[in-house]
């Protein structure tokens, strides 16, 4: 009788454990991480907007997650002359799960010494003045809005250095989004993690070529839309 | 009597010592912080226009960089990427200062940086670092609050750089 109840007793610890595990374990990890508040860096870092906690160097942590978009905000080419420089104005990798949302196209970028040439100044759906107020270019600027960074959900966004990032958070907050799910993780130069996706690479002929059908990449065609 | 003046005076000897010990430890290691004001780069001779050049920002590349460094060359390198709006900004302040004072800067893609021995004491972008033969003295950090204001003012980066680096007319 007591091997009995010992052996039952055993089996149901054992199969409890074995629960716990294939809970525990079976679960994405990503899932389980909490997120922390966002919480500004230090220093300049801070000044645009880049979370102290929650950046390029702890971004892998929390990819992968549904409850959450990744965006990256650079063009796949600036059109600012860098040549003379000897810079490279192409997006030339990625943190793999970000998508492409170039920040031009979404509002005017203001601030770029002359000597650079301008990014994209093109249209753009909103326009932000010099005190901060932004008004819609379009009837489906909101929209375009909501269906790229959806309210319900946590958003992470990147750039080259995190200028991008900073200004894309602000246009989302003045339009009602909450800044306490808007993470701005910073610059892709920066991030030294196991998800980078190279896009620049040389080819068999010694030509630089650059592999843009890599890159999630969120068209925006302002011409379909009704300006207000 | 005489055994107990001459303890006093071994015991005044010895406070002397401790306290002239004390303050030249004291003095040793705020120089060593900069307390007293650490002393400004000159810039090797070359990267000074007198009447026959005009300041510029020069492109670098790794390999010349690394070819400076072991020549022990001292000079202002700026580190950015293009195509970002963070670096550009600051790009107005460095070509400013190389014009104003008719200095030779460099200029280097943070994406090339990070392959050379400067990487990773200059971490993240736009960034200017001095470099004194060879070495490097001190760079502008974007997650230090006190380098914040060199960032946003014009003003500000040029008495940050100021109290870094020798001007032509300050140079011996």
């Amino acid at each position: 009788m007591k091997k009995q109840v010992l052996k039952i007793s055993v089996g149901i610890i054992v199969v409890a454990v074995a629960a716990f595990l294939i809970g525990r374990f079976s679960l994405p990890a990503a899932e389980v991480a909490v997120l922390p508040l966002p919480e500004l860096s230090e220093g300049e870092r801070g000044a645009l907007g880049i979370d102290k906690n929650l950046n390029e160097e702890t971004i892998d942590q929390y990819l992968g997650r549904s409850d959450a978009v990744y965006r990256d905000m650079r063009l796949l080419e600036d059109p600012g002359n860098y040549e003379a420089i000897g810079g490279d104005s192409m997006l030339s990798g990625f943190v793999d799960g970000f998508e492409v949302v170039p920040l031009p196209y979404l509002v005017n970028v203001t601030g770029l010494p002359e000597a650079v040439g301008g990014t994209y100044a093109g249209k753009t759906l909103f326009t932000v003045d010099s005190e901060g107020n932004y008004t819609a270019n379009y009837e489906e600027s909101l929209a375009v809005l909501e269906a790229l960074f959806p309210k319900d959900k946590t958003i992470f966004l990147m750039c080259g250095g995190g200028g991008y990032a900073g200004m894309t958070k602000a246009l989302l907050v003045a339009n009602g989004w909450s800044a306490e799910k808007i993470y701005n993780v910073g610059g892709y130069w920066f991030y030294n993690g196991e998800n980078n996706v190279e896009v620049k690479r040389v080819n068999s002929e010694g030509e630089t070529v650059y592999d843009f059908y890599k890159v999630p990449y969120h068209e925006i065609d302002l011409a379909e839309f009704v300006e207000v | 009597m005489r055994g107990s003046m001459r303890r006093k005076q071994k015991i005044g000897v010895l406070v002397v010592a401790l306290v002239v010990m004390v303050l030249g430890g004291v003095l040793f290691v705020g120089a060593m912080a900069g307390w007293f004001g650490s002393a400004k780069v000159e810039l090797s001779s070359e990267y000074y226009c007198e009447e026959e050049c005009t300041g510029e920002v020069i492109s670098l590349s790794t390999e010349e960089y690394e070819e400076m460094i072991a020549a022990k060359k001292s000079f202002v390198l700026f580190i950015t990427q293009p195509g970002c709006y963070t670096g550009e900004k600051m790009r107005g302040y460095v070509t400013n200062y190389a014009d104003e004072y008719d200095l030779k800067v460099f200029e280097m893609m943070f994406s090339d940086m990070k392959k050379t021995s400067l990487y990773p004491s200059v971490k993240h972008y736009p960034s200017v670092a001095v470099i004194s033969e060879g070495k490097l003295v001190d760079a502008l950090r974007t997650d230090s609050d006190e380098d914040a204001p060199a960032y946003n003012d014009e003003g500000e980066f040029g008495k940050w750089m100021g109290e870094r680096v020798k001007v032509f007319g300050e140079r011996l």
